[in-house]
C-alpha cells in the first residue's frame, strides 16, 4: 500500500514554480482521475511549459493511442535534445 | 536486467537505445515494462532507461512509508549511480508526480520534463479513487486481476476497456506479486 499512500499524500503544488526545465504537460480528454481540471494550475505555475490534450483517451494515452502519443511526445523530446 | 544500489535500496532497470538519456518513471503498481510501446520508438533517438520504483518489479520493497518526494530522491540517486548528470525525464500519473519533485528539487538534473496524466496535489476526488483502489486490491490476490478490475476502468475509456484483447500486452507490466506488495 505504500505507493498508493504516496499518491494520496502527493502535494507538489508549491514546487511547480521551481521547475525550470522545458515541460510538456499532457492529459487524456476523457480522463476522470487526473482530468484536465489540473491543467491550468500546472500550465500556469510551470514557467516554460506547453499543454497537449489527447482526444478520445482516458488516463493512459500511452496505451490508448500509441502511435499518436509516441509521435507527439517524441516531437517535444527531440526539440529539446542536443 | 541490470541492478544498481541507490538511496540504500537495490533498483532494477532496463536500458535500450542510444542518444541522450531519457529516464522513464512508471505509474502506480507498474514496473519498467509499462513503457514497452514507447521504448520501441523512443530508443531510436534516446538511451531509454526505464526503472522499477521501490515496491515494484525487482526493486527492493522496504516496509517504511513512501512519498512522491522520496521516490524522486530514489530516481536522482539512481541517475547518480549510473553516472548520469542530466537527463530527459518522463512519467505518467505517479511517474509524473515524481517528475514534479525531481525537476523542482534537483533542477540541474533535468533537461526536459514530460508530465503525462499528472496532478499537482491530490484532491478529494482522486483520494476517493485511490482509496477505492486500495480496498479492491486488498480483496484480490492476483495482481493482473487487480489491475483489470481496480485500475484499468480508470485508465481506459469504456470502449477500449471492452476490447480486452487489446489490453493483454499491458497486463504484462504487472508482475505476479501479492497485491499488498505493489500497490
Amino acid at each position: 500500500m505504500q505507493q498508493s499512500n504516496a499518491v494520496i499524500a502527493h502535494d507538489a503544488e508549491s514546487q511547480l514554480s521551481r521547475i525550470t526545465a522545458p515541460t510538456l504537460i499532457t492529459f487524456g480528454r476523457y480522463d476522470r482521475a487526473t482530468s484536465t481540471r489540473f491543467a491550468d494550475r500546472m500550465k500556469g505555475r510551470i514557467c516554460n511549459s506547453e499543454l497537449m490534450i489527447f482526444e478520445g483517451c482516458a488516463h493512459a494515452p500511452i496505451y490508448e493511442k500509441v502511435e499518436e502519443f509516441n509521435d507527439r511526445t517524441l516531437q517535444f523530446l527531440k526539440h529539446y535534445a542536443g | 536486467m541490470p541492478k544498481v544500489k541507490a538511496n540504500s535500496i537495490t533498483m532494477n532497470y532496463d536500458q535500450q537505445g542510444t542518444g541522450e538519456p531519457l529516464i522513464l518513471i512508471p505509474y502506480l503498481s507498474a514496473d519498467h515494462a509499462c513503457y514497452a510501446f514507447q521504448v520501441a520508438e523512443y530508443a531510436e533517438h534516446f538511451t531509454c532507461i526505464s526503472l522499477d520504483l521501490r515496491g515494484t518489479g525487482e526493486t527492493d520493497n522496504p516496509a517504511s512509508a513512501y512519498s512522491t518526494e522520496l521516490l524522486a530522491d530514489d530516481v536522482v540517486a539512481f541517475m547518480r549511480a549510473l553516472g548520469i548528470a542530466k537527463a530527459h525525464v518522463s512519467g505518467l500519473s505517479l511517474g509524473a508526480a515524481i517528475g514534479m519533485w525531481l525537476a523542482s528539487k534537483y533542477p540541474n538534473t533535468v533537461k526536459s520534463l514530460s508530465l503525462h496524466s499528472g496532478w499537482p496535489k491530490t484532491d478529494p476526488y482522486l483520494t476517493a479513487v485511490i482509496t477505492g483502489f486500495q480496498v479492491m486490491a486488498k480483496a484480490m490476490e492476483s495482481v493482473p486481476e487487480m489491475a483489470i478490475l481496480a485500475l484499468f476502468p480508470w485508465c481506459f475509456t469504456p470502449e477500449l476497456f471492452c476490447h480486452q484483447a487489446r489490453l493483454h500486452p499491458v497486463i504484462g507490466s504487472f508482475r505476479a506479486k501479492p497485491t499488498s506488495a505493489v500497490c
